[in-house]
């Protein structure tokens, strides 16, 4: 039965495959905008996530996100060591300044300062070894700051960026996420940040902790919070908080009518194209009527015609996507791109949903055939 | 048209195979990693954490000098233990040695003329008992006598002059020696020599306060003085087990024990790094002494401290 | 028993003036073993008959019952499963499923009843055999000529052992050749003790086929005919 439901789509291959292409379409507009979206959103959190030992933030109550932050006084770090459940906490120094190459390149950069005696958030190299950041005036850039900073060029070992009247020697290429500012992210040993940081009274922009094990989330940072009137916050809050910021900027209004758009072309597409295959396709259901099959069993035929067609299109649809994604990442500016998982699972299910129901309104036209119509010449 | 075979589906195939790599390749990963080296952390269930710095328990004595000078010898290094009053240093006092010699032959002048006005003295005398001898006093002229005695007047009044005198030398001999001794810069207590910055042939500054040539100080204990924010004062309670870490070695812990508190309490002072200081927080001095310190423990090396705050425990 | 008994069957389209009646009390049996044809000038209402035989219609009044079975008695799910076990079509265009091959088109009502896909399209084409055009079980429905398009609609007739068959004009769209071996097959494969077979035709050349010719004429059997040549045939 499913077999002769399949059968019968294939033979109609122009009107099988607008279909598919159309879902396809629909699964590509609707995923394309929202994965930017997404993607740009979370970058919010990519230096959140890159303090890969830390799941417990600690700011200023008017720090909302990670960039615009408010540093806590130079205590702070050991008032958080004193809660319980806090198993260690650290200084976390983000300096945002401007780096000057010896071209003369001029961009703003966010300076990241890594505990030597811990180091806690040092970044994953791509070139070179975290390591050197802990000599004296050293430091390393990640890829989205090498093609602002030095368009075109490969990383060479010497290379200096400026920063305060003090050169810093590059050793290396990270691979810190990129960040939704899109300024250079570098980072130096906390000590190297401090000097730079000179001009600024306060030196811990957040407090990292980590949790100890078995200790309540909600709990510690309840107590934070109330004892101290600081911000406590897990990772995972400190991103939606981030994400929060930013999309409270009215960000993705621009996108959401383009996934709109998206997901009504690629339905009304479908689904016209679905109720032409059911009008030119009405003899054959007519005769299947008469020869005895039910109406149960003509609904599972075209369910399962949808879903060839919904399965085919989302697949393509969503490659097509992923292609476009990883092209586009090569770009500095959209190298923090990916396709979230959570919005394929949500565009193809919205996406699969609305044809099968479209292929339930065209049901209906097979529903009121009327069998009798089978002598009609 | 017919779609011929598994064209479609294949492609789909391929496609949805393709998708779902990229998709878990690229999507970013929230992972907890354990960080490369521990950081500090508290053994105790209620903490009040701060930052320490090694001291010895005398504190820091810094070694000046009275007189400016070159110095002719240094007679110490750095890590020297040095009883009370060992000679640390000396300045050039050779000028001294010559003043003393100058002063000592004033004591000799002036003991000569002792020596000689006293003789002069006995003569008079014998002169003037002779002629108070005499019967006769029609013997001597009057005016011969009251020669006599007025000469031994005089010779008494030069004799306690050329007293004088020699005292006056003695006197100047001693200021020249106790400046000598001076010269010798010597310890004010049993300790360790912590750091010394003066050489020999190098000029010193009398009187100088900024500039320390030479640290000494008690390092057996060693105490540590902890900067504890004000905030937290309400909760500490004196004496609480407290332990310490040192900077970058957070698995080495310290047992303190409590000596006391600064009463004053301070504005923060930066003790990492060298940011200019601008003070937004005052901090309580505790003084803790470190119970069994061994040779990895120096002066001057900043502590990550721990303070137990749990109510229960500190009142035993 | 009759196969089929139809009594006072009554049937009219539209409403108001626009009112026609197409069935004016039809009486109408056909028996097992029998080929019984329903002829009739265009428009005498036999294809309303046929259908409301079929069940794909009702009537205003009067009652069907096939094999004893009044239809009208069956709920709507079990008139579609009695006629999915008991009737086997044949229709004038064929009706075949341009997507399906010839095996696979004569093998739906096995489809319909559920029957494993590998071993209906086994049965079809074996049934294929039986009616000369085995060599064409694969092959699309339009790649054949008229006449083995409908020898293929006669195997989906059979395939499931129906009771009654119904053919509607099975020779109107085929030259006289093809519908002459049509006829040929239908009455020697088709007529079974067990079965009845109706056939709505208005094709003269065929009627010699025939064991009973019901004549209709605007709206009721005019006469029924028992032509003598047809018992020759046997």
């Amino acid at each position: 039965m499913i077999a002769l439901a399949i059968q019968m789509l294939r033979h109609d291959g122009a009107k099988f495959l607008t279909m598919v292409l159309a879902v396809a379409l629909a699964a590509f507009l609707t995923q394309n905008q929202a994965s930017f979206l997404v993607a740009f959103l979370s970058m919010t959190g990519s230096q959140i996530r890159d303090v890969r030992e830390a799941d417990l933030w600690v700011m200023e109550p008017d720090t909302e996100c990670f960039d615009q932050a408010k540093p806590l006084k130079e205590t702070a770090v050991q008032t958080v060591r004193g809660f319980p459940g806090v198993e260690w906490a650290l200084p976390f120094l983000k300096v945002d300044t401007n780096a000057r190459t010896e071209s003369g390149k001029l961009s703003v950069i966010t300076l990241i300062g890594v505990p030597e005696e811990s180091r806690v958030g040092e970044p994953i190299m791509q070139i070179g070894d975290a390591t050197e950041i802990y000599q004296r005036d050293s430091a390393v850039i990640d890829p989205g700051g090498m093609s602002l900073l030095y368009p075109g060029q490969n990383f060479r070992p010497g290379m200096k960026i400026r920063i305060h009247d003090e050169w810093l020697t590059l050793r290396g290429v990270s691979m810190a996420s990129p960040p939704f500012t899109g300024f250079p992210i570098v980072h130096v040993s906390h000590a190297t940040a401090m000097r730079l940081n000179r001009a600024e009274t306060r030196n811990t922009t957040f407090v990292v902790a980590r949790l100890a094990a078995g200790a309540n989330a909600a709990k510690v940072t309840k107590e934070i919070a109330q004892s101290t009137g600081w911000k406590a916050l897990t990772r995972e809050q400190f991103e939606a908080a981030s994400w929060k910021f930013y999309s409270d900027q009215g960000v993705p209004n621009l996108f959401y009518i383009t996934i709109t758009v998206g997901l009504i072309v690629g339905i009304a597409f479908t689904g016209q194209t679905f109720l032409m295959f059911v009008k030119e396709n009405a003899r054959a259901f007519t005769t299947l009527k008469v020869l005895g099959f039910t109406h149960p069993q003509l609904a599972v035929m075209m369910f399962a015609q949808a879903s060839l067609v919904v399965v085919l299109g989302l697949s393509i649809g969503t490659a097509m996507v992923v292609a476009t994604t990883e092209l586009a990442k090569t770009l500095p500016f959209f190298r923090g791109l990916y396709l979230p998982w959570e919005v394929t699972l949500t565009c193809c299910s919205i996406i699969g949903c609305v044809t099968v129901m479209a292929a339930g309104m065209s049901f209906y036209k097979v529903l009121k055939l009327q069998p009798a119509d089978v002598f009609r010449a | 048209m017919k779609i011929k075979g598994l064209v479609l589906p294949a492609a789909a195939g391929i496609c949805l195979v393709y998708a779902a790599v990229s998709i878990a390749q690229s999507n970013p990963k929230r992972i907890l990693t354990d960080p490369p080296q521990s950081p500090p952390r508290s053994i105790f269930q209620h903490t009040i954490a701060a930052v320490g710095l090694l001291e010895p328990s005398s504190e820091s004595i810094a070694i000046g000098s009275h007189r400016s000078g070159v110095v002719t010898k240094v007679n110490v290094i750095a890590g020297d233990k040095v009883t009370k009053n060992q000679v640390l240093f000396t300045l050039d006092y050779r000028d001294l040695s010559a003043q003393r010699k100058t002063s000592l032959a004033r004591i000799a002048q002036a003991n000569a003329e002792n020596r000689s006005t006293k003789v002069l003295l006995d003569q008079a005398v014998r002169r003037l008992k002779s002629a108070n001898s005499l019967t006769d006093q029609r013997a001597l002229a009057t005016e011969e006598r009251d020669d006599r005695a007025s000469e031994c007047a005089r010779l008494e009044a030069q004799l306690a002059s050329s007293e004088a005198a020699i005292a006056l030398a003695q006197a100047e001999l001693e200021t020249v020696e106790t400046e000598i001794t001076r010269s010798n810069v010597t310890s004010p207590l049993d300790g360790t020599v912590l750091q010394v910055r003066v050489r020999e042939g190098e000029f010193i500054e009398g009187g100088s306060r900024n500039d320390p040539r030479l640290i000494v100080g008690k390092i057996d204990p060693l105490h540590l003085r902890a900067d504890i924010d004000e905030f937290e004062i309400s909760r500490l309670k004196s004496g609480a087990k407290a332990i310490a870490s040192p900077r970058g070695d957070s698995e080495r812990k310290y047992e303190l024990e409590f000596v006391r508190y600064e009463p004053f309490v301070i504005p923060k002072k930066s003790l990492t790094g060298d940011s200019i200081e601008r003070v937004d927080t005052r901090v309580l001095q505790g003084i803790y002494r470190v119970v069994s310190p061994d040779d990895r423990l120096h002066v001057g090396q900043q502590m990550d401290v721990f303070i137990d705050s749990n109510p229960r425990n500190t009142d035993s | 028993m009759n196969a089929v008994d139809c009594q006072k069957i009554e049937k009219s389209f539209g409403q108001g003036e626009t009112q026609t009646k197409v069935l004016r009390g039809i009486d109408f049996t056909a028996a097992q073993g029998e080929m019984t044809f329903l002829v009739g000038p265009s428009g005498c209402g036999k294809t309303t008959l046929i259908s409301i035989i079929a069940g794909l219609l009702g009537s205003d009044s009067g009652s069907v019952s096939l094999f004893g079975e009044s239809l009208s008695s069956l709920s709507a799910r079990d008139q579609i499963l009695f006629r999915r076990r008991h009737l086997g079509f044949v229709f004038q265009q064929y009706n075949l499923l341009p997507a399906l091959t010839a095996a696979e088109n004569a093998a739906v009502p096995l489809f319909a009843a559920g029957m494993n896909r590998k071993l209906a399209v086994k049965k079809a084409t074996d049934l294929l055999g039986a009616l000369g055009i085995g060599h064409r079980a694969d092959a699309s429905p339009r790649l054949l000529s008229g006449g083995q398009q409908q020898r293929v609609a006669l195997a989906r007739a059979l395939v499931h052992e129906p009771r009654l068959i119904i053919c509607d004009e099975p020779t109107a769209a085929l030259d006289h050749k093809s519908g002459e071996s049509v006829m040929e097959l239908l009455s020697s494969s088709a007529v079974h003790p067990d079965r009845a077979v109706v056939v709505v035709t208005h094709d003269n050349r065929v009627f010699h086929f025939a064991h009973r010719i019901a004549h209709m004429d605007d709206g009721v059997i005019t006469h029924t005919e028992s032509p003598t040549t047809q018992l020759s045939h046997h």
